[in-house]
């Protein structure tokens, strides 16, 4: 009897204690998304690839902010790309928690970048992130590439300019064959390349 | 008519791979024991998986006329769903799990009364199937939000049915599940009666249950509340 309401204390403590963690993280994040999250820099327009709206995409912003914090963008990403002339951005956008098939998608998406085309990543002239877009700061990236689970997202970006993306949704369906994946991301992104007349 | 049917085969097949998926594994082992408890009454598992399922469908249902009405945009109730159902469901499972177990009791019942109380939960638990599947359907991991919101609402928006495709890809969804408790239950059932102990395995079913329910809403609750895991 005695070691039964041990093990309820403990879970109904666990419980709390989930509950009290949840709670105070949601209200630091409202804390500290206030003003960054507000900046102008922060926010690139929805502007799908039918779309010809030209705007601002700049990674010195703060999604660039949390992107360093996550160890994950390139030097060119903390300077900004605003300052040369075409660069295609090849987004992995995830949410806090992960699984294991957004981890390889993840490790996908970079390998079939590294392996075909490692000068240009090397010169800066495509970049890849990886982003936490539950994180406050990052949020506004849902709603700009109108992501409902974790992708691939190519962006095109013309002095500093995006001009247009692209969602490689079918990353999900191509992910149980690692070569059609590659393929896929490879072909999609060399398309991107072939019109800046990088190749 | 055939495109509604091609449509249904689709979402049928899309439903089942969302069941079979990896991330949604944890529920889906919550959902099978709660299922399959009641070793001893094989119509009540048949009737539980029916709730199970029609929860599930009904949950699908609704997201899908709220999107093909366009009352809310998808990545909003996707990324909405994905963040908060899941660290609801990690503590409420603990709970349900402790009541299962017998570890909570309502209304101030002494140790002598927890039988009684424990029957009238089960009675409920029945009912408790479609809460459990409406829940379930809304806890969306990554896996189940692409193939849910990338693969079935772009085809439920495309053939204009926010009532039968999603109400097919429901059942998809709960078909492995509840095949696997009835498979469960006919072998337990089995073996219950060759040893004539059908009523000593109904309560290790659900004792089983409680267990269950309870490691996998600590694993939920370290995994999206903590993010330990």
């Amino acid at each position: 009897m005695k070691g039964k309401n041990i093990v309820t204390v403990v879970l109904l403590l666990f419980v709390v204690a989930s509950v009290a963690f949840m709670l105070l993280k949601d209200s630091g994040r409202r804390g500290e998304s206030g003003p960054a999250a507000e900046a102008p820099a922060a926010a690139p327009r929805a502007a799908p690839s039918a779309d010809p709206a030209v705007v601002r995409h700049d990674h010195a912003g703060p999604a660039a902010a949390a992107e360093a914090r996550e160890g994950s963008a390139s030097p060119a990403a903390a300077q900004g790309t605003g300052a040369r002339e075409h660069v295609v951005v090849a987004y992995y956008f995830h949410g806090t928690a992960r699984c294991v098939t957004c981890n390889r998608i993840e490790e996908y998406t970079k390998e079939s970048l590294e392996s075909a085309f490692a000068g240009l990543l090397e010169a800066g002239k495509i970049e890849f992130h990886s982003v936490d877009v539950q994180r406050p700061e990052n949020n506004h990236f849902i709603a700009s590439y109108r992501l409902t689970s974790p992708t691939t997202v190519l962006v095109d970006v013309r002095g500093g300019e995006q001009v247009r993306w692209k969602n490689l949704d079918r990353v999900w369906s191509h992910v149980r064959d690692k070569d059609t994946f590659m393929q896929y991301v490879q072909a999609e992104t060399r398309e991107y390349l072939e019109e800046l007349q990088y190749e | 008519m055939n495109e509604l049917l091609s449509g249904a085969a689709l979402a049928l097949w899309l439903g089942i791979l969302t069941s079979i998926s990896p991330c949604p594994l944890a529920t889906n082992i919550a959902a099978i024991s709660y299922i399959g408890r009641k070793v001893e009454h094989p119509r009540l598992v048949l009737l539980t998986g029916l709730l199970y399922t029609l929860g599930r469908s009904l949950a699908y249902i609704v997201i899908s006329v709220v999107l093909v009405r366009g009352l809310l945009s998808a990545p909003h109730i996707s990324f909405f769903l994905q963040k908060h159902m899941m660290r609801i469901i990690g503590p409420l499972l603990i709970v349900v799990g402790m009541v299962l177990l017998g570890l909570i009791t309502f209304g101030g019942a002494k140790s002598g009364t927890s039988d009684r109380v424990m029957k009238r939960a089960d009675r409920m638990g029945i009912w408790g199937a479609g809460l459990l599947g409406i829940a379930f359907a809304l806890s969306f991991c990554p896996t189940s939000a692409a193939l849910f919101f990338g693969g079935f609402i772009p085809i439920s928006v495309e053939s204009g049915s926010a009532i039968v495709l999603p109400l097919v890809y429901g059942i998809g969804t709960a078909l492995p599940v509840v095949a696997f408790a009835v498979l469960l239950v006919t072998g337990a059932h089995y073996v219950g009666a060759v040893f004539q102990r059908i009523t000593r395995i109904e309560l290790w079913a659900r004792r089983i249950t409680g267990a269950l329910f309870i490691a996998v809403g600590i694993y939920i609750s370290l995994k999206y509340i903590f993010h330990l895991l």
